[in-house]
């Protein structure tokens, strides 16, 4: 039991420090030692949730942040098939929530970092990746029965795709049935409130606070 | 009659002009002009004549006081060094990448036979060098044509490496992220120094993304402050001028501040354009009153600019006119670049509240 949970330890550290050569061994190893998936991907999270505590305190920078979340990618990457098996034999999936970059824009930062914390704090998260054209949006949200869509734009002149995919729920009738969240250095509460958004992220750090926000909602 | 450059030039001095100028920092100037951009450029080519209009139009149109000398966006020389980029379709946007010329580390000794790139004959970049010609032929003897491209970590993202690759390299490969920025900004310092040739007749000025948002003060001193040195002393060396410095992230926090006595001591700063995340009453306290150096004033574009309404634009426009009184050093600017989208009203009234309220003589 010690082995196993200082291995946790050991990972949630991993993560926080950004130690991509170490950590997808580790967590084998949390695995082999008797650690549920669940376990695992928890201790993923409460070190992304550390690194986001670290970032709003100016502990941590971007880059710092960056490498933590890709230190996270590689693990969840490595066990991808095992946490999806995982979560649907427990039910403890918090939501699921499709994420992208809109069209025109091919920023990734942003969305990266996000979608980590997201995983890390029990969302399903499917990342379409970057410049996504809002039909695409919503027609993965339809066909994997998504809770959320997570938008992020980095550019002022594409920010306004984020209202195109609003705009384009609604013509399809489906604006009800989906909480959009949107994101991004040009975008704002007034903005966000402008284009008829439910939820709106200043920072990434905090969108796993709003997205529980906008699903109690 | 006051031309716009002796009105300029008051402000750089740090006399009180004629009225405050206006500074509409823009790099979708093809969009304010009302171009598409596949009407005035290819990937790998550029019609200069149509460039220049894209400086020329609107600077009739709106009257405002400063201006590039051609048309701008990102990627300028990316596909001559073997990426590749898309021209949207869609009014205001900007060019997008679609594949950085060093994806892997391992492309970058191929890349680096490429370069150095020449602005006056190499792709687009050098239609924007025939338009400063073009612009500078037309108005150069009474308006300020600042000529411009990032610097540092911003100059290298905007040509060679993905951003977040880029962030990475600085934490896990620092010296291959040293060598892609040295190239980025020595693309930077040639391709200014070819637009003072082709007429550029003031600040040159940057753009650094890489601000104190993004990387921390050690980052900061260790990949921008010295390629921003370089640049500066290059423009100041061979132009005699300063640099238009647009910063990105605090300066007034207290790990931060010390980054401005840095930059004061190591760049020959003449202007500094903020981001929304400073108070103009500091700035001048803190900045402009210390360093005897002009300041754009924080009007945030996308709220104020894109969504008006005409009567919150013009009282946006009088608020920094107010805090700085009778005082010289304020140059009415955006927090940064403007969006494509503005409605004519709202900018005429921006620019023209500017030079109403704004007037001291």
């Amino acid at each position: 039991m010690a082995e196993k949970n200082e291995l946790l330890d050991e990972l949630k550290n991993a993560i926080i420090k950004g130690e991509r050569k170490r950590a997808p061994d580790i967590a084998e190893k949390a695995l082999v030692e008797g650690s549920d998936i669940q376990e695992v991907l928890k201790s993923m999270g409460d070190g992304m949730g550390v690194v986001g505590n670290k970032f709003e305190k100016r502990e941590y920078m971007l880059p710092d942040m960056l490498l933590s979340a890709y230190t996270f990618k590689l693990v969840f990457q490595n066990l991808e098939e095992r946490i999806k098996e995982g979560v649907e034999r427990s039910g403890t999936s918090l939501g699921k929530i499709i994420f992208a970059t809109v069209k025109n824009d091919i920023h990734d930062i942003g969305k990266d970092l996000v979608v980590a914390f997201l995983r890390g704090a029990g969302y399903e998260v499917y990342d379409l990746g970057v410049d996504v054209p809002a039909e695409d949006i919503i027609e993965e949200a339809e066909k994997v029965g998504a809770d959320v869509i997570a938008l992020s734009a980095l550019l002022t002149p594409t920010r306004k795709e984020l209202q195109a995919v609003i705009g384009k729920l609604e013509e399809k009738g489906l604006r009800d049935k989906y909480k959009v969240m949107v994101g991004g250095a040009p975008v704002s509460q007034k903005y966000a409130d402008m284009i008829g958004a439910d939820g709106y992220a200043e920072e990434a750090s905090m969108a796993v606070g709003k997205a529980k926000e906008v699903m109690r909602g | 009659m006051v031309t716009k450059i002796e009105r300029w030039n008051d402000v750089l001095n740090m006399e009180l002009p004629d009225m405050v100028p206006v500074w509409p920092y823009a790099y979708a100037l093809a969009g304010i002009a009302g171009y598409r951009l596949p009407e005035i450029t290819t990937k790998t080519k550029g019609d200069p004549e149509k460039f220049a209009k894209c400086a020329l139009l609107p600077l009739e149109k709106y009257d405002y006081d400063v201006t590039f000398g051609s048309y701008f966006d990102l990627y300028l020389g990316t596909v001559e060094l073997g990426g590749d980029i898309e021209i949207p379709e869609e009014m205001g946007q900007t060019v997008q990448p679609k594949k950085y010329p060093v994806e892997d580390p391992s492309d970058w000794e191929k890349v680096q036979k490429k370069l150095p790139l020449d602005p006056k004959r190499d792709g687009r970049i050098a239609a924007v060098v025939k338009a400063y010609e073009i612009v500078a032929e037309k108005v150069g003897k009474t308006t300020p044509i600042l000529p411009c491209w990032w610097v540092g970590p911003t100059a290298s993202m905007v040509l060679l490496r993905k951003p977040s690759d880029l962030t990475l390299d600085m934490v896990i490969n620092p010296d291959f992220a040293q060598e892609i920025i040295k190239a980025g900004n020595d693309f930077a310092v040639d391709l200014v120094s070819a637009e003072y040739e082709a007429g550029a007749n003031s600040l040159a000025f940057w753009s650094d993304v890489y601000g104190t948002e993004m990387i921390s003060t050690e980052h900061h001193r260790e990949f921008v402050l010295p390629y921003a040195k370089e640049y500066s002393d290059h423009v100041m060396k061979n132009f005699g001028q300063k640099i238009f410095f647009h910063f990105h992230g605090p300066l007034n926090l207290p790990d931060t501040y010390p980054l401005v006595e840095e930059y004061f001591n190591k760049v020959n700063i003449g202007a500094i354009q903020w981001d929304e995340k400073h108070d103009l009453e500091w700035i001048k306290k803190e900045v402009v009153d210390k360093y005897r150096v002009p300041t754009t004033s924080l009007i945030y574009a996308p709220e104020v600019l894109s969504d008006g309404p005409v009567e919150d634009v013009v009282e946006e426009s009088k608020k920094p006119i107010d805090v700085f009184g009778r005082n010289p050093g304020l140059i009415a600017g955006p927090t940064c670049d403007l969006p494509a989208d503005i409605p004519e009203e709202y900018f005429k009234a921006w620019v023209d509240t500017t030079h109403e309220y704004g007037r001291y003589r």
